[in-house]
C-alpha cells in the first residue's frame, strides 16, 4: 500500500485477507471522509508502517501466514501503539476475549454495524491522538528536564517526591536558601507553573 | 463251345466296328436321299423364277409406258408453251390471213420465226421435224423446217383435220411410212380470240423412243411400238436392227415380250400396242445362275445336318459299344463266362452271342442254386428252433382251432406248465383268463384276416395267469404262417409286468414339478411352454400366455440363446404375486430349456429396506458432517454478508450526504450484487449436500467435484492456515457416480487430512489433492497430508463403524465413506508412515455406461 500523505493526517489501516472484506470496508470507511490504507496480510502492513503514524488498525483475526493475534503481539512487542480493533466473525468470540486482553481496544462482530463500527474507529482515533499528544509532550519534557543540571534534577526529584525544602537542604547539605533557588530554576526550566504541574510532569517523564 | 459256322457277310458284320458302321450308313442314306429330292427341287425353283420374272416384267413394261407417257406430256406442254408465248401473240395480232387466198406457207429454214422463243424447241430433248403455223380453217400459214427430213405429203391433210377435230392435239400419226407424234394448239389473242393454231411435228423413231426411257439406265430391256393389225413392230428403241419391221412373234425367240395397248391416245388413227421386250438370253443366266447358288446353299445345309446326324450315329452307338463292352467285362469277370468273341467289332453283334451263352451259364447256375437251397432251408428250419428255444419271451405255436402245437422252454418257465402238458391243449383256456380269452380270440380272428406279406403282426395287452395262479399282464402279437395250406399261429406272449412298474415309477417321477410349490416350467426353441406346473400360472399371466403357447420375443431370444450357448441364465421377473428369479437350463440334445422359478421377493424387500437404510445413513452422516463443519459454513457465509452490508452502508451515506460519484456508487452495487452471488453459491453448495436426495447416477468431472468440496473446507483451510494444494488431471475425468455421495466421500477425506494437520506444526502443513486416471484404466483421487500419521494397528480398523481417534466424531465418516465407494464398484485404500502423513487414494471407473449397479 501506498503511504502518501503526512503521517499526522490520522489513516484507517485495514489488514484482511479477504478482498471484498478490503474494498467494503474502504467504501465505507472512506464515506465519512477518513484515509484508509488496506493490507492483504500482516507482513504486508508490516512492511509498510513506520512507527508514528497516526491512525488505527482494523485487523481481522483469522488469516493465512501471521494472523491477527500475531500481529498484535509483534506490535506490542516493539512498542508500536497503534489502537487496534479487532474484526471478528461468528462464533470467533474466545479469540476476540484474548485480542482485548492483549489490549485491542475494541472488537467488532462481522457483519458490521456501520455506526458501531465508525464509533469504535473514531474512538480508536482519538485515543491515538491522545497516545502522539502524551508522547509528544513526554518529548518535550524529557528535552526540558535534559536542561536541568544534576543538582536541579535531584532537587526536582526531591520536590515531586512530595519532600519540604528543609528536609532537602537537610539532606543536600546545603542551605535551604539554596534550595529554593535549585526550585526556582527547575520551575523555570520545566516551564511549570505550580507545583502541581510540576509533579505532573515529572510523573509523565517516569512513565 | 464251338461257333457255328456263319455266312461271309455276318462275318463280315461282325469285324467293323459298330461307329464305322454307323458312319457308313448315315453316309449312304444322306447321298440317296439327295439323288431322289435334287431335280424336283431345281424344277420348283425354275417355276418359282419364271412366275417371279413374269411379275417383274409386267412392272417393269407399265414403268416403261408410265415413262413413255410424261415423256409424250412435256412435248404437249412444250407446245402449249409455245402457242400461249407472248412473241405468238404480238407476231399474229398484227397479220391478218385471207380464208379464201392461195398464198404458199412461208417456210423458214436455217432460219427461226419471229414467233418461236430462242431456246424452247432446241431445248426438247428429240427436236420436232417441224413446227407449223396454221390459220383457224387449218390451213399451213408457215413452216419452220427444224430438221432436214422432208415434210410428209400427208402432212397438210393430217393437219387439217386434226385443228377441226378439237383445239388441242396429241397423238401418234402415220405419215410416209413414219410415226409422228402431232402436237396441235390453239393460239388465242388476250380477248380469246381464235387467231390460229401452232402445230408440232415430233419423229417417233428410235431416238424418240430411246429418250423416252432415258432415265432407265439398264440397256437390257428393249421398248417398241406394235401394229396391232399387223403384228409388226414400227419402231423399237435400243439400236436391234432385226427388230425393226419384225413380226412380234419372231421377236419371241430371242425376247422375252409384255405387250400393252395404248388407250390414253384414243384419237389415233393407228392401232398401237406398247411391247416390251428383254433379251432371252440374260433371262436365262440369271435363272442357271440362281439355280446353282440355291443348290449349291442346299448343298451345304445338307452336308452339315447330314455330318451332324452321322457324328451322332458314331458318337451314340460308340457310347453304346463302350457300355456293352463294359457290361462284356463285367459279366465275365463276375460270371466267370469267357467272352465268345474277339475283343473289336460290332459289340450288337458279339453280345447277342454272347447273351445265348449266358443264358446257358444261368440255366446251370439255376440248378446249383435250387440244390443250394433246400439245403439253406432245412439249416434254417434248425435255426429257427433254436430261436425258439432260446427265446426271452414265451412263444406259443397254435393250429386254426387254438390247440398248441409248440410249446418254447421260456413259456414252459413262465407258465409253469411242461411241454407234455401244454401240448394239444386250447392255449386260450390254458393260460388266459375269463375276460382275456375273449380278447385273444378276436385277436386270433384278425391275425387271420392279414395276409402273408404283413410285417406287423398284431399286438395286444392282455392278462394271463400261470399255473400257480398268479396274474401276468402280458403283450400278446401273433403272426400267422402258412404251411401247405394249413394255417399255424406264433403266438409271442410277452411278460410285461417289469415293464408297466417302470412305467409307474416313471409317471410318479413326472409328478415331482408338477406338486412343486414354485414354478416350473419347460419351453422348446420356438419358444412354445410345453409343460408348466400348477406353480408357473402367475409368470404365464406375466408373459401373457397359456401352456402350449408362444412365450414373449424377449423370452424366446433368450431360450434361443440360452440353448445356443449351452450355459444357464438367471433372470428375474416381478409378476403380480412377487418377484421371481428365474433359471434357465439348457437341455441341448432335446432341444429345450427347462425353467426354475423362485420367489425371491422377500429377499429384494430385504435388500431394498436395507439399501434404503444405508442411503438413509449416508444422508444423516452427511448431515452430521455438515453440522460438523457449520461454524466454518456460517464464517464462509459471514464474508460476503459483511461485504454486502458495508457496501451497502457505505452508499447509505454517501447518498444521504450528497457525495459520491455515481460511477463509484455504480461500482459498490455491483460489488453488493457480486457478494449476494457468492453468499447464494455457498448456500446451494451447502443445501446439495444437506438435501436428501434418491441416489443417482450422473456423468461428472472428478476435478468438478473435488473443487467443490474444497470449496466447503475452505474456512477450515483458513483456519489451520492451511492451503489445499490441488493437482488435478488435466483432462476431465468423468465417472458415473452420485455427484453428492462421492463429495461427501473427498469432503471426509479432505477433513480428515485437516484434522491430522491441525496436529503439527503450522509452518509445514501440507495438503495434496490429485485426481487422474490409473495405468488400468481407473479413475482416482488421491488426498495426502504430511500430518501425524496413523499407526499400523489402527489402520488395519480405519474403515470399521465407530473407529475413531478423534475426540469428537462419531467414527462414521470413512465407514460410510467405504460404501459409498464400494457402492459405486470403486474402492478405497489408506497407507501411511505414521509422524510422516498418510495417503487415501479412491478409485472409481471411469465412465462406462455398461456399470449398472443394483440401484437401479
Amino acid at each position: 500500500m501506498k503511504q502518501n500523505g503526512n503521517a499526522a493526517e490520522p489513516t484507517v489501516f485495514v489488514v484482511d485477507d479477504d478482498e471484498a472484506m478490503r474494498d467494503s470496508l474502504r467504501w465505507l470507511i472512506e464515506s465519512v471522509g477518513l484515509r484508509v490504507e488496506c493490507h492483504d496480510s500482516a507482513e504486508s502492513f508490516l512492511e509498510s508502517y513506520y512507527p508514528g503514524r497516526s491512525g488505527c488498525l482494523l485487523l481481522d483475526v483469522r488469516m493465512p501466514g501471521m494472523s491477527g493475534l500475531e500481529l498484535q503481539e509483534y506490535l506490542q512487542q516493539h512498542e508500536i501503539d497503534i489502537p487496534v480493533i479487532i474484526i471478528t466473525g461468528h462464533g470467533d468470540v474466545p479469540m476476540s476475549v484474548r485480542a482485548m486482553k492483549k489490549g485491542a481496544i475494541d472488537f467488532i462482530e462481522k457483519p458490521f454495524n456501520d455506526e458501531l463500527l465508525l464509533d469504535a474507529i473514531r474512538n480508536a482515533l482519538a485515543v491515538n491522538e491522545k497516545q502522539r499528544e502524551k508522547r509528544a509532550l513526554r518529548a518535550e519534557l524529557a528535552a526540558r528536564v535534559a536542561t536541568l543540571t544534576p543538582r536541579e534534577h535531584q532537587v526536582m526529584e526531591m520536590v515531586t517526591a512530595g519532600r519540604s525544602n528543609k528536609e532537602i537542604a537537610a539532606e543536600l547539605g546545603v542551605s535551604a536558601k539554596t534550595v529554593e533557588a535549585h526550585r526556582a530554576k527547575v520551575m523555570d526550566k520545566m516551564q511549570a507553573g505550580s507545583l502541581a504541574e510540576l509533579v505532573r510532569m515529572s510523573m509523565l517523564v517516569r512513565e | 463251345m464251338r461257333e457255328p459256322q456263319r455266312p461271309l457277310f455276318k462275318q463280315l458284320l461282325r469285324r467293323v466296328p459298330m461307329p464305322v458302321l454307323a458312319a457308313l450308313f448315315g453316309l449312304l442314306t444322306a447321298a440317296a436321299v439327295w439323288i431322289v429330292i435334287d431335280p424336283i427341287q431345281t424344277r420348283a425353283i425354275g417355276n418359282i423364277f419364271r412366275q417371279e420374272l413374269q411379275a417383274q416384267l409386267e412392272t417393269r413394261a407399265r414403268e416403261s409406258l408410265l415413262r413413255f407417257d410424261s415423256f409424250v406430256q412435256s412435248y404437249v406442254n412444250t407446245v402449249r408453251l409455245l402457242a400461249n408465248h407472248r412473241r405468238m401473240a404480238d407476231y399474229l395480232e398484227p397479220l391478218v390471213w385471207f380464208s379464201g387466198d392461195d398464198e404458199p406457207p412461208r417456210v423458214y429454214r436455217d432460219q427461226r420465226p419471229l414467233w418461236a422463243p430462242v431456246n424452247a424447241i432446241d431445248d426438247l430433248p428429240v427436236k420436232p421435224d417441224y413446227a407449223i403455223l396454221a390459220d383457224t380453217d387449218g390451213r399451213m400459214r408457215e413452216i419452220y423446217q427444224i430438221t432436214r427430213r422432208p415434210l410428209p405429203k400427208e402432212a397438210r391433210l393430217e393437219i387439217a383435220h386434226a385443228i377441226a377435230d378439237a383445239p388441242h392435239q396429241a397423238y401418234l400419226t402415220r405419215m410416209d411410212d413414219q410415226l409422228y407424234l402431232l402436237l396441235a394448239e390453239k393460239v388465242e389473242d388476250a380477248s380469246y380470240y381464235h387467231m390460229g393454231s401452232l402445230v408440232l411435228l415430233v419423229p417417233v423413231d428410235s431416238r424418240f423412243l430411246d429418250a423416252s426411257q432415258q432415265r432407265a439406265p439398264d440397256s437390257a430391256i428393249t421398248v417398241a411400238l406394235v401394229d396391232v393389225d399387223s403384228q409388226k413392230i414400227l419402231v423399237a428403241s435400243g439400236n436391234d436392227p432385226l427388230l425393226r419391221g419384225a413380226l412380234l412373234d419372231s421377236a419371241r425367240d430371242s425376247y422375252v415380250t409384255t405387250v400393252q395397248s395404248f388407250f390414253d391416245y384414243g384419237n389415233t388413227p393407228l392401232n398401237l400396242l406398247f411391247a416390251t421386250l428383254m433379251p432371252r438370253h440374260l433371262v436365262d443366266a440369271t435363272r442357271s445362275r440362281i439355280i446353282a447358288v440355291e443348290r449349291r446353299h442346299r448343298l451345304t445345309g445338307a452336308a452339315i445336318v447330314g455330318l451332324i446326324f452321322v457324328l451322332l450315329f458314331v458318337l451314340v452307338s460308340n457310347r453304346i459299344n463302350r457300355l456293352l463292352k463294359r457290361v462284356a467285362d463285367f459279366s465275365s469277370r463276375a460270371l466267370h463266362i469267357e467272352q465268345p468273341a474277339p475283343r473289336g467289332g460290332n459289340r450288337l453283334l458279339i453280345m447277342e452271342d454272347w447273351i445265348r451263352s449266358f443264358t446257358q451259364a444261368v440255366m446251370r447256375a439255376r440248378e446249383e442254386m435250387r440244390a443250394q437251397y433246400t439245403a439253406e432251408i432245412e439249416e434254417r428250419e434248425a435255426l429257427k428252433t433254436a430261436v425258439l428255444d432260446a427265446s426271452l419271451d414265451p412263444i406259443v405255436t397254435i393250429d386254426q382251432h387254438g390247440r398248441i402245437v409248440d410249446f418254447n422252454p421260456t413259456a414252459v418257465q413262465t407258465f409253469g406248465y411242461g411241454q407234455e402238458e401244454a401240448l394239444n391243449q386250447p392255449l386260450d383256456k390254458l393260460i388266459f383268463d375269463q375276460g382275456s380269452r375273449e380278447s385273444f380270440n378276436s385277436l386270433l380272428a384278425d391275425s387271420m384276416k392279414l395276409d402273408d406279406e404283413s410285417v406287423q403282426p398284431v399286438l395286444r395287452t392282455l392278462t394271463a395267469r400261470s399255473k400257480d395262479g398268479r396274474i401276468l399282464p402280458v403283450e400278446v402279437a401273433i403272426k400267422p404262417v402258412w404251411l401247405e395250406n394249413e394255417p399255424l399261429f406264433t403266438t409271442y406272449i410277452r411278460d410285461i409286468s417289469e415293464r408297466q412298474r417302470q412305467a409307474r415309477e416313471i409317471v410318479s417321477l413326472a409328478a415331482f414339478p408338477s406338486e412343486s410349490p414354485m414354478p416350473v416350467l419347460r419351453i422348446n426353441r420356438p419358444g412354445v411352454v410345453i409343460y408348466a406346473n400348477r406353480a408357473s400360472d402367475a409368470l404365464l399371466d406375466y408373459w401373457g400366455c397359456q401352456r402350449m403357447q408362444t412365450v414373449p420375443i424377449f423370452w424366446k431370444r433368450v431360450v434361443e440363446e440360452v440353448l445356443s450357448t449351452g450355459r444357464s441364465r438367471e433372470l428375474e421377473v416381478t409378476t403380480s404375486e412377487g418377484i421371481l428369479s428365474l433359471l434357465l437350463a439348457p437341455v441341448s440334445d432335446l432341444d429345450y430349456v427347462n425353467v426354475y422359478g423362485r420367489d425371491v421377493t422377500a429377499m429384494r424387500r430385504a435388500e431394498e429396506e436395507a439399501r434404503h437404510r444405508q442411503n438413509e445413513l449416508i444422508h444423516v452422516s452427511r448431515l452430521s458432517t455438515m453440522g460438523e463443519m457449520a461454524t466454518g459454513i456460517a464464517h464462509e457465509l459471514n464474508q460476503p454478508l459483511s461485504a454486502i452490508v458495508n457496501f451497502a452502508n457505505g452508499c447509505v451515506r454517501r447518498l444521504r450526504l450528497g457525495i459520491g460519484k455515481k460511477e463509484e456508487l455504480i461500482a459498490a452495487m455491483e460489488q453488493i450484487a457480486d457478494q449476494a452471488r457468492r453468499a447464494g453459491e455457498i448456500i446451494k453448495r451447502l443445501r446439495g449436500m444437506v438435501a436428501r436426495k434418491q441416489p443417482v447416477r450422473e456423468e461428472v468431472d472428478l476435478n468438478n467435484l473435488v473443487r467443490d468440496a474444497c470449496a466447503l473446507i475452505s474456512h477450515d483451510q483458513h483456519k489451520l492456515g492451511v492451503a489445499v494444494e490441488s493437482r488435478l488431471n488435466g483432462q476431465p475425468v468423468m465417472v458415473r457416480v452420485d455427484p453428492v455421495q462421492i463429495e461427501q466421500v473427498i469432503l471426509n477425506l479432505l477433513r480428515n487430512a485437516l484434522d491430522a494437520l491441525s496436529g503439527c506444526e503450522p509452518d509445514g502443513r501440507r495438503l495434496v489433492v490429485t485426481t487422474g486416471v490409473t495405468h488400468d484404466g481407473q479413475a482416482y483421487i488421491e488426498v495426502r497430508d504430511n500430518g501425524v500419521g496413523i499407526a499400523p494397528d489402527e489402520l488395519k480398523h480405519l474403515f470399521d463403524p465407530f473407529f475413531t481417534t478423534k475426540k469428537s466424531g462419531m467414527g462414521m465418516g470413512l465407514s460410510i465413506s467405504q460404501t459409498i465407494v464400494t457402492e459405486h464398484n470403486g474402492k478405497i485404500s489408506a497407507r501411511s508412515v505414521p509422524g510422516r502423513g498418510a495417503v487415501f487414494t479412491v478409485e472409481l471407473p471411469l465412465n462406462e455406461t455398461a456399470v449398472e449397479s443394483k440401484v437401479s
